[in-house]
């Protein structure tokens, strides 16, 4: 089945300057794909280029079987069929909310579809108020009515979240989201925020410096990042150099039989790859717990390998305390990242032992 | 948050276009009193301005401007002080009075004080039977000039200063406090510092009024730069001199601007709105001593020209004084105004679109160049007309249509100043909002931006209407033969000494302007002050 959005070999931007660089995605039909990337990696030059406010330097865009930009060409925003939600929801401040959300249609089926759209973020009874006596959740869902409502190939979400508080935040995006699959929307989202794209996503292409470093489902960011930089920008996490000689590996925090070739690089650890116990006899290589981050349902701790090298370890809050001072640090067995020296991607690794 | 690190947008050819052509429209005829004052070659020119008496102009004008300023930024501050950061009583109704004098335009200003303080005034009436032969006359000259000058412009600083002290974060003082400073250290090195940006802004408008001023200046006979190329200009068959004046007038207009440009250079602030209001000085036993003075200042910039205006206008009424030729006046006033208003705003548009929206270098330094015909005398600005128009246009002369263009070449920064900021408060995504919805640019423009702009055009139109109203010296120059307005009568009536002819005009200009001027100049620069305390 062809790709509903596919972008190919798309870099945006002016004389030596570009801002996204040889990005290539594809979106299937009924798919959210989220664009994950620091402020001023391109992602969002990225999506007003799919929208078509941005001209391609080179490559291309299709959309729904139609070329749509290329180095030629770029069909103006409003013969898309695309539909948006800005950033603080862009609404119309002199419209009412009914007028709002029918702006982008026309014809006898516009009253109708109107109230279908409003119905569909269950805000049919503000259709009369204007966007200055909505709160700012409301805002939002009503930008998303107003997008769906011209019923459009894709659905470009520009940081729609941003400035709601926390609780809400989670909330409003929860209802997007199953407004979204609801209407089997196809849809994508840019943001900055890792669990908003990790649970809003079916995928999540990581971008950095302009490019599409890795697209993949959120749990394959996270567990088998692509490169290094996708490791340090996905998650908590440490990279402790390692090397692995004849077979082991070893590094600051011990020395396993390992399963790849021999070579230095980085080892990717996490917070939750560990255990934390209280000393018991004479277990070497010695940690300190440095201190304990107290989280509610969590703790996080600090612990110093060698007096220098510090990893954080996630436990459960179990009622039980940890005391400052020497601790048994054990990381589990199992499935790890690693990155070995002078290759660009990282290679899957099981330590056993 | 994600930074719009977005690619420049290429403006559309026929905006830029059209932007363009009224850039050069209202600007280059500038250029024509600079060609008109070289005509008779270099050597003349050095010869007509190295003068005695140019240096002579020069020096009367700069003391009037040091003079004003030395006036109007004490009176500024200590006013703004007052009802910004003092528990005066009945502070909203002093903060409007404080603005006030602004409605009086400065050849009315003057043309009361000569009624009140002249030879022939209403003081010299009362005190002659108690054997007062003769006032000293004050009024005439420089000390009447800076009366005028100072007492009916500091308003320009005060509105400025107003909202900035108002938005000043406490916690900057509060800081130099804690950090062992007194409150007069705390006032020089933290408070006055961060006020500057109003201060220079207002000053700037303050020195520019002084420069241009031809009304005030005229009637208490001070002669300035100004007044001399408008006698230069009235008095010789010889244009060349009145051109040649002009010039120096500019490079002072130019210095100025200069002058405000590197002073605010250095300036850093960083800006957050106050999210608290800042705590009020208790006046105590100073209370009353401070409704008194303000009551006094109040009495002599709004009360005694409001009253002189009023009262010998409705004499004139009783009299029967000739309503049929003021009304002529009013209803030419209103009709130039008008329409300069409605072109302002109309060439404002595009200009002001694709500054904001497309914003290069050249968008940029065009919009700028927009704002010449503010900084420089209504005089020089319609002189540059004459001179274009008999060469190149000789059918506009003496039209009214050209006494529409001056206004608008010298009032467009008004309506360009007013948009652009209503524009850059509409984020582009509203416009992309409608294009992904499917409109076309054009209908998106029309359809949700013009309606969210539109009262920030109102106001610059009601701006540029305003000050059309009150301009008299390019309507001097401009006007066709026997086309009164408003101010030429009252200048003409008070610069005979027949005040009750003036004040009737004058009465008519103050009823017309008053309401404007408080909701488009007044309103807005106190509103913010009063939303946060």
């Amino acid at each position: 089945m062809t790709p509903l959005l596919s972008i190919r070999d798309a870099s945006i931007g002016y004389g030596s300057n570009l801002v996204v660089r040889e990005v290539n995605l594809e979106v299937r039909q009924g798919e959210i794909l989220a664009l994950l990337g620091p402020s001023g990696c391109g992602k969002t030059t990225l999506l007003r280029a799919i929208a078509g406010f941005e001209p391609l330097r080179r490559g291309s865009i299709d959309l729904a079987g139609e070329r749509v930009s290329d180095e030629t060409r770029c069909v103006p925003p409003e013969r898309r069929r695309i539909g948006m939600v800005f950033q603080q929801g862009a609404l119309f401040p002199h419209m009412t909310v009914k007028r709002n959300v029918g702006f982008g249609l026309s014809g006898d089926a516009a009253k109708k579809r109107t109230e279908e759209a409003l119905a569909s973020v269950g805000l049919s009874d503000l259709a009369a108020r204007y966007p200055d006596q909505l709160s700012g959740g409301q805002q939002r869902l009503v930008a998303l009515a107003r997008a769906l409502a011209p019923r459009p190939n894709v659905i470009l979400l520009d940081e729609p979240f941003v400035g709601l508080d926390i609780g809400l935040r989670e909330r409003i995006r929860d209802q997007v989201g199953e407004t979204l699959r609801t209407a089997g929307a196809t849809a994508v989202l840019v943001t900055h925020d890792q669990q908003e794209a990790f649970g809003f996503a079916d995928r999540v292409a990581v971008m950095q410096a302009g490019k599409v470093v890795q697209t993949d489902t959120p749990p394959r960011i996270y567990e088998q990042p692509a490169t290094l930089d996708v490791a340090r920008f996905v998650g908590a996490g440490r990279l402790l150099p390692a090397t692995i000689e004849e077979g082991r590996l070893s590094c600051a925090l011990g020395s396993w039989p390992a399963t790849t070739a021999s070579g230095q690089g980085f080892l990717l650890v996490r917070p939750e790859n560990f255990e934390l116990r209280a000393l018991a006899g004479a277990q070497k290589p010695a940690a300190r717990l440095v201190r304990t981050h107290y989280l509610g349902h969590d703790l996080l701790h600090d612990v110093t390998l060698d007096g220098s090298t510090v990893v954080q370890v996630r436990t459960m809050n179990l009622g039980q305390t940890l005391e400052p001072g020497p601790v048994h640090l054990h990381l589990r067995r199992g499935e790890f990242r690693w990155f070995p020296d002078g290759l660009p991607a990282g290679v899957q690794l099981t330590l056993g032992g | 948050m994600a930074l719009l690190v977005a690619t420049p947008r290429r403006a559309p050819w026929a905006l830029s276009g059209v932007s363009g052509l009224i850039v050069a429209a209202v600007t280059l005829p500038l250029a024509y009193v600079v060609l008109r004052a070289f005509q008779g070659g270099i050597a003349r020119y050095i010869e007509t301005v190295a003068t005695e008496r140019m240096a002579g102009l020069l020096w009367r004008t700069s003391i009037l401007i040091a003079g004003a300023l030395a006036v109007a930024v004490p009176v500024a501050l200590t006013g703004a002080w007052l009802v910004v950061r003092t528990d005066l009583k009945w502070r909203r109704f002093w903060a409007t009075v404080l603005a006030l004098p602004l409605v009086f335009p400065s050849y009315v200003a003057a043309f009361a004080l000569i009624a009140v303080l002249g030879p022939s005034g209403l003081l010299q009436g009362v005190l002659e039977p108690l054997g007062v032969e003769r006032l000293p006359g004050i009024v005439y000259g420089y000390s009447g000039a800076l009366i005028v000058l100072s007492l009916f412009t500091y308003p320009y600083i005060y509105l400025l200063l107003v909202p900035a002290w108002s938005a000043l974060d406490p916690a900057l003082e509060e800081s130099s406090r804690t950090l062992g400073a007194g409150p007069l250290r705390t006032w020089r090195g933290v408070v006055l510092p961060q006020l500057r940006s109003p201060l220079y802004a207002g000053g700037l408008l303050v020195a520019l009024y002084v420069v241009s001023d031809f009304g005030a200046v005229s009637l208490v006979r001070y002669n300035t730069l100004t007044l001399s190329v408008f006698h230069a200009y009235r008095s010789l068959f010889d244009r060349t001199i009145a051109a040649a004046t002009a010039t120096v007038l500019i490079a002072v207009a130019i210095l100025l601007v200069v002058l405000q440009a590197r002073a605010q250079r250095g300036f850093r602030a960083v800006r957050r709105g106050a999210t608290r209001p800042s705590p009020r000085v208790v006046l105590g036993r100073a209370q009353a001593p401070a409704q008194f003075g303000l009551a006094l200042f109040a009495l002599v910039t709004v009360g005694i020209p409001g009253g002189v205006v009023i009262s010998w206008g409705l004499r004139a009424i009783a009299v029967g004084n000739p309503l049929g030729a003021i009304g002529a006046a009013l209803s030419h006033s209103l009709q130039v105004s008008l329409l300069a208003a409605l072109a302002a705003s109309i060439l404002a548009l595009p200009v002001a679109f694709w500054a904001v929206r497309f914003p290069t270098r050249v968008s940029r330094t065009a919009e700028r160049l927009c704002y010449s015909g503010y900084a420089l005398p209504g005089l020089v600005v319609a002189l540059a007309l004459v001179f274009f128009v008999t060469r190149h246009a000789g059918f506009l002369y003496q039209t009214s249509a050209l006494l529409v263009l001056a206004y608008v070449v010298r009032f467009l920064p008004e309506a360009l100043s007013a948009t652009r900021s209503a524009l850059s408060d509409v984020a582009p995504d509203f416009e992309d909002a409608a294009r992904v919805l499917g409109h076309s640019r054009w209908s998106a423009w029309r359809r949700v931006t013009l309606p969210m702009i539109a009262p920030g055009i109102a106001a610059g139109a009601g701006l540029v209407f305003l000050t059309t109203m009150k301009e008299l010296p390019a309507t001097m120059i401009l006007r066709p033969t026997g086309f009164e307005t408003l101010a030429t009568r009252i200048w003409a009536a008070a610069d005979e000494g027949i005040f009750s002819e003036a004040a009737l005009p004058a009465l008519l200009l103050l009823v017309v302007s008053v309401l404007p001027v408080w909701w488009l100049s007044i309103r807005p620069a106190l509103r913010d002050r009063e939303s946060r305390s």
